[in-house]
């Protein structure tokens, strides 16, 4: 049958090769097209919007780019972010995203292809995981064989742990750094098995375009002298990696430099020590290796004993006043943190404070990666099997990475590519070893062949175990399409600035609350009026509503947000005194208890107090004033008086006692905390309601003015 | 424009129609000046207005005795008194003003309230109470903390003044002599002036304030809407000027200071004002960025609040602005240069040499 197909269309013809490589294709096409259309379902479910909080701001300064150009977009200084600090955003952020997403735009519009700007940012991620998916292939080919790197190409397009971070409208950095990464380790992987300059160049650009675009990119730079010292402690060093790790550290270093975001970092923090130690340590190397052919063997110990030890002693010793000194720039919270789990959680609220940064649990392993988990171990063990120095890196890359996505839920990111091309490996050569022991029918002649070669490895019912285990693998694979299709459709494709539910008949509820609300502040408010909001929020607020915000997801300035916390943790008095530091005007607060939405304010309030907490301002508010005698966090009558006195409670839960949510409770009952609210009946001295969206999950305040006629 | 109110004692009562306290404090919220009069026969209308305004006005049937102080002309219950303890703010009660007659009942100032202004004080003697009575209880305040008339500017600059008593205003103490029963010369009771001076201010004839023409712009250059950059030389001028005497003149104060805020004052300078009341001071923006205003926070008692800001947003330097060479990056670049030569040298070098292979290897 397949024969007439091919007759049919003329490719009956082809020689064997052909014929391969056009099959080769066309599974690469399917593939990749395959992983842009599965990114598409909240596109279909919901509309063409932008997602979550930090695509706003990329989106918001790609349309900055594309509008002003890239000098302004480069010394643009946000004056609506951060009040009264403000932010240079051209020296704050990796520019890569916006950068790609203007250049596409540009491009489409030059050959008169209409799109704007939103629906570039909207289908970039899309479009980048498809060429993720070529590049897998590249790269797993290189490592393997063709056949591993078209099993991996096809995972990596459905594979969970990677559409969670570049569905459409999930505008950030992470959509296009995966494939810079993977690009960076397959252009690695040429320049170390060829040693020739142009693909160490080309790495070397690779891995820029991935510094440009992610902040991720200080794995990359570890991983690849890591790769470097294997091979030496191995033995496998050679010319070809001197040359070609030598022309990607040293012109990769200077073309990182030249993002303002990056600037000095690499030759000055510990993250990239060990890269430009490893820099040196080649050099040192290759001179031994010289030194080692050219002299006799007695005086060359001689000489290698006294060098080392000098030379420890003055590297130990420069490194020791460096760190002295303070020229080693102290490693940053979301590197210790990434090294010791509980780092964060002891000492840094905020970073704690993200629930991506939380350590992974066992079952989102299996949630994102389903299969991969199984097969994983399979692809390690073949790739042990055959050592050589691409092998090699591919093993550091999986080993590192499971345990920094063990550490990190957002690194599961990370893991996903390694585990679909080691998966690749693992499943194809399976089934290339079975496949050949199922003995075809129609074949006698060919069987009788084999059967004659292979005697040695000859075992009984090896046709049918062969059988078992390809309709094993091939069920094992069907689950997991069925598996990948089902989370992206269920668990990665909310938008979370509509919120979607289901109703008691099962009709699908959309809550549109968070536009409304934006939308509201931007044609209600005063052009310059100054949001308070905690900031998870303000990517957004500044986005949609164009105003101008206290703190927002860039969380650089501990203090600020701090003071913010410290204003929604504390008595209304003593916030209005930080309120008109700060000259808030408005204050919105994301509230749950009506619509059961869980992820507000009041959820995410125990870490205001522990922020707010952490600076010396805040020195009075303390996490266990909040909690009721018991030790519980409370919202209801146990609640204790500070939380019944917090701004936030009173936001919150203002008018909320008259109301009745559910049927059978009390009034003023919390559908998230399910309990009866404490405190009912109160007013609102500093502040008065301004805005509360349809099902109240945005609440707006006003802040009040002194009263006109002293305290009265 | 402005819109002011007289209400005596008599004034309101419940016959007053539809018109209650609540409005004339809506009319105070909305800018509007009030003078109020009481006298020992005060209602409950004013006193809950005085009350909102942050006074407290002693029971009806009550005076301001004072056994010390009380005027010649006094028929015995020693509730004429002669008063002199003004508050030192010129532009309320006039310079130098003689002391005036009274005969009232007496006020206290809510401790709470920070806008209460003590127009006029009574002596250390004095104390509030039924002259009728015997002293059971404490009274509502004695000495220096009983006040007489008292004002209150609110913070939209609208002027309330209470004068505890309506006598005062009248054409018989107008014209009366002042002797406390102590000294032996008399002097013309300063009612009128007095009188005339609280009620101009009152009625923002004098001390009102108000500002115009705020500009701000860099050295040299006309104002424009662009960003200030760090260390930028600014200049900043305002144009204030002083109701007197219900004309509107060039104010002339010496205290007047701007400051240049981002949460805290990074800058604050005295404001050099010319004869025309445009103030003007120039400074150099501090090498710092972030979201600054201009304030100018003017807050005399007596003189309306004055209170601008400007909000201007100071950004860093630009990517070509910053210094091209740096005197102490020679070395660096000499370093840079000779290491490019060197490598051209070297490269010319293995190309074009050609190694004499010895001749004991070939053996």
């Amino acid at each position: 049958m397949v024969k007439t197909l091919l007759e049919r269309l003329g490719l009956a013809s082809l020689s064997q090769a052909k014929k391969e490589t056009l099959v080769q294709m066309t599974i690469l096409s399917v593939a990749c097209i395959l992983s842009f259309s599965v990114r598409l379902s909240s596109v279909l479910r919901f509309e063409s919007v932008i997602h979550e909080f930090d695509p706003y701001f990329n989106y918001r300064t790609t349309k900055q780019l594309v509008e002003q150009g890239y000098y302004e977009f480069h010394n643009w200084f946000d004056d609506r972010a951060w009040y009264p600090l403000g932010r240079i955003i051209g020296g704050t952020i990796y520019p890569g995203l916006m950068v790609t997403a203007a250049a596409v735009y540009n491009v489409l519009n030059f050959v008169n292809v209409t799109i704007n700007i939103r629906n570039v940012c909207v289908f970039l991620a899309p479009l980048f995981s498809s060429f993720t998916v070529i590049v897998v292939y590249l790269l797993t080919k290189e490592v393997k064989s063709v056949g591993a790197g078209l099993v991996a190409a096809s995972m990596i397009s459905i594979v969970p742990g990677y559409i969670s971070r570049s569905v459409a409208g999930s505008y950030d950095n992470e959509g296009i750094a995966i494939f810079c990464m993977l690009f960076t380790y397959y252009t690695w992987i040429k320049a170390s098995k060829t040693g020739s300059i142009c693909w160490s160049l080309t790495c070397a650009l690779a891995y820029f375009y991935m510094v440009s675009s992610w902040g991720g990119y200080v794995f990359l730079i570890n991983l690849i002298p890591l790769h470097v010292l294997t091979l030496m402690v191995t033995g496998r060093f050679s010319h070809r990696t001197y040359v070609s790790y030598c022309i990607m550290y040293s012109v990769g270093t200077i073309l990182s430099m030249q993002i303002p975001f990056v600037g000095f970092a690499p030759v000055e923090t510990s993250e990239h020590m060990a890269a430009l130690g490893v820099f040196g340590l080649c050099q040192i190397y290759a001179f031994v290796t010289y030194l080692r052919a050219n002299m006799s063997a007695t005086n060359f110990n001689i000489l290698f004993r006294t060098v080392v030890t000098i030379a420890l002693t003055a590297a130990g010793l420069a490194f020791g006043i460096a760190n002295f000194l303070g020229k080693i720039a102290p490693w940053t919270g979301r590197f210790y943190s990434l090294l010791d789990p509980s780092y964060a959680k002891n000492n840094i609220p905020i970073i704690a404070s993200v629930s991506e940064h939380q350590p992974t649990t066992w079952a989102s392993f299996y949630f994102d990666l389903q299969l991969l988990v199984f097969m994983f171990p399979v692809g390690l063990y073949y790739c042990f099997r055959e050592l050589s120095d691409a092998n090699i890196f591919v093993i550091l890359y999986s080993i590192t990475s499971i345990y920094f996505a063990g550490v990190m839920v957002r690194l599961m990111l990370v893991l996903a590519p390694i585990m679909c091309i080691m998966s690749g490996i693992g499943i194809s050569t399976t089934l290339s070893i079975y496949m050949k022991n199922i003995e075809s029918e129609g074949g006698p002649a060919v069987a009788a062949s084999k059967s004659s070669k292979k005697k040695a490895s000859d075992y009984p019912i090896k046709s049918e175990i062969a059988t078992v285990i390809v309709t094993v693998v091939t069920l094992f694979l069907t689950t997991f399409v069925f598996h990948c299709t089902w989370v992206t459709s269920e668990a990665y494709s909310s938008p979370s600035i509509v919120l979607a539910a289901r109703g008691h008949d099962g009709n699908r509820i959309i809550f549109d609350d968070f536009r409304e609300s934006y939308n509201w502040l931007k044609f209600n408010t005063p052009e310059n009026a100054k949001v308070m909001s905690w900031w998870d929020y303000g990517y957004q607020l500044t986005a949609m509503a164009n105003r101008t915000i206290i703190v927002d997801n860039n969380t650089w300035n501990n203090t600020h947000i701090s003071r913010v916390g410290q204003a929604m943790a504390s008595p209304e008095d003593h916030s209005y005194t930080i309120m008109k530091e700060l000259d808030v005007d408005y204050v919105l607060v994301i509230f749950g208890g009506m619509s059961g939405y869980s992820s507000d304010d009041i959820n995410k309030f125990l870490w205001m107090i522990r922020i707010g907490g952490s600076t010396p301002e805040g020195e009075h508010i303390k996490e266990s004033d909040y909690y009721s005698s018991t030790g519980e966090y409370k919202v209801d009558k146990d609640a204790s008086k500070a939380m019944h006195d917090s701004l936030m409670y009173k936001m919150c839960y203002y008018r909320f006692g008259e109301i009745m949510t559910e049927q059978g409770k009390p009034t003023g009952y919390d559908r998230v905390r399910n309990q009866e609210i404490g405190n009912k009946d109160f007013e609102l001295d500093v502040l008065e309601e301004a805005f509360t969206s349809e099902h109240w999950i945005v609440r707006i305040y006003k802040v009040k003015d002194l009263a006109n006629r002293g305290t009265t | 424009e402005e819109s002011n109110e007289r209400i005596t004692s008599s004034g309101i009562n419940a016959e007053y129609g539809a018109i209650t306290p609540a409005d004339f404090l809506d009319f105070v919220d909305e800018g509007g000046n009030l003078i109020m009069t009481a006298n020992d026969k005060v209602g409950e209308p004013i006193r809950e207005i005085a009350a909102e305004v942050g006074l407290e006005v002693d029971e009806p049937g009550t005076a301001v005795i004072d056994h010390m102080n009380y005027d010649v002309a006094d028929t015995g219950n020693h509730v004429l008194i002669v008063a002199g303890d003004f508050t030192s703010t010129e532009v309320i009660v006039g310079a130098s003003p003689s002391p005036v007659l009274f005969h009232g009942v007496g006020m206290a100032a809510d401790s709470e309230n920070p806008l209460v202004i003590d127009i006029l004080r009574a002596s250390d003697t004095a104390y509030s109470h039924s002259p009728d009575q015997d002293i059971l209880e404490y009274p509502l305040a004695i000495g220096s903390s009983l006040l007489l008339v008292a004002g209150m500017q609110a913070r939209n600059n609208a002027r309330v003044v209470v004068f505890g008593s309506h006598d005062m205003l009248s054409d018989k103490l107008y014209n009366a002599q002042a002797q406390t029963v102590a000294s032996t010369t008399s002097q013309e009771a300063g009612n009128r002036g007095f009188v005339s001076a609280v009620a101009d201010w009152a009625l923002k004839r004098n001390g009102d304030l108000r500002f115009s023409a705020i500009k701000h712009n860099k050295v040299g250059e006309e104002p424009s809407d662009a960003a200030y950059r760090i260390t930028d030389d600014v200049e900043y001028s305002i144009i204030i000027e002083e109701m007197r005497s219900g004309k509107w003149a060039p104010f002339q104060a010496k205290d007047v200071q701007v400051e240049f805020v981002r949460i805290d004052p990074f800058v604050r300078l005295f404001l050099v004002p010319d004869s025309a009341g445009n103030f003007k001071v120039s400074f150099k923006v501090p090498d710092v960025y972030g979201v600054f205003q201009f304030k100018v926070d003017y807050d005399r008692t007596g003189y309306t609040h004055l209170f601008s800001t400007t909000q201007v947003s100071v950004r860093p330097f630009r990517h070509t602005e910053y210094e091209r060479f740096i005197p102490s990056a020679y070395p660096y670049y000499a370093s840079a240069f000779s290491m490019m030569g060197g490598v051209i040298v070297f490269s010319f070098l293995f190309l074009y040499h050609k190694d004499t292979k010895p001749a004991a290897k070939t053996e």
